[in-house]
């Protein structure tokens, strides 16, 4: 028997070799460290939801690149079923902010559009402190003691 | 003999006595001491302030997860939000990837995290990470 196996018998008076299981940690735990794309994808999930639901059928993700890069990935089957996907990257600079699209396109994004990606970015910001890495967005403490 | 020592550097003109000549070495010594002075006045004046990280920092007053929730917390975005201004938004994303640094433990830690070894979780067993 080994000597954890002894102890846990002589915590709990139980002789059953199983009942150890209690110590083992979950392997769904907050405190292990994620890579920089587990996080990416954990902060995706909340991204997703920010602009309602996601039509069935349909992958959304949308997440914060880096400072001044967002990024929006949805895919979906078509008709023909046939995988179609679209990606756009949002880059902030001085000016505002540029989406850029496939096929080269770039646009200045403004009016109801920039609004409401500025409101994401506050939101997605909010949301993923608390969610993702338990922390009160406004004042930066954490939020698991 | 009186004009040669009318010619010194540092001759106050009969007629100018009232006029200050300082010595060279004087004036950097001066400026030295007013500067510390604005210095400690200044920094008198910070330290009415208890979220002034930078100074507690320096002087050692926060602890390592102190600091880290006060520099989010410091950029966090205020009431004053305009989801309109570039700047709102470099500083929110910057927030978000600072979180995210400190989680992956390459910005200041949080605390000392519990790591479970990987190999040997299944055992029960996990490890207490510098």
């Amino acid at each position: 028997m080994s000597v954890l196996k002894k102890v846990a018998t002589l915590l709990v008076g139980d002789n059953n070799t199983s009942s150890v299981n209690w110590l083992k940690m979950p392997k769904k735990r907050a405190l292990k460290k994620l890579t920089e794309r587990e996080l990416l994808t954990l902060e995706s999930e909340v991204g997703s939801k920010l602009f309602g639901p996601i039509p069935k059928g349909h992958r959304r993700e949308f997440f914060c690149l880096d400072e001044r890069t967002w990024i929006w990935h949805e895919e979906w089957l078509d008709e023909k079923r046939k995988l179609t996907t679209s990606t756009v990257r949002y880059e902030i600079n001085e000016h505002g902010v540029l989406k850029v699209q496939e096929g080269a396109r770039y646009t200045y994004i403004e009016g109801e559009e920039l609004q409401n990606f500025g409101i994401a970015i506050r939101m997605y910001y909010e949301q993923v402190a608390r969610e993702v890495y338990s922390r009160d967005p406004a004042t930066g403490e954490s939020l698991v003691q | 003999m009186a004009e040669q020592q009318n010619t010194s550097m540092y001759h106050v003109p009969a007629s100018q006595e009232a006029v200050v000549v300082r010595s060279p070495e004087i004036i950097p010594t001066e400026v030295e001491l007013a500067r510390q002075q604005a210095m400690e006045s200044a920094l008198d004046a910070r330290e009415a302030d208890p979220t002034d990280v930078d100074r507690r920092r320096i002087e050692g007053l926060l602890g390592e997860s102190t600091i880290a929730a006060a520099e989010i917390a410091v950029a966090s975005p205020e009431l004053s939000f305009n989801p309109r201004d570039p700047k709102h938004l470099v500083a929110a994303g910057r927030q978000v990837v600072r979180m995210r640094d400190i989680e992956r433990g390459e910005g200041t830690p949080i605390v000392s995290e519990l790591v479970i070894h990987e190999q040997q979780r299944d055992k029960g067993n996990f490890r207490l990470a510098a």
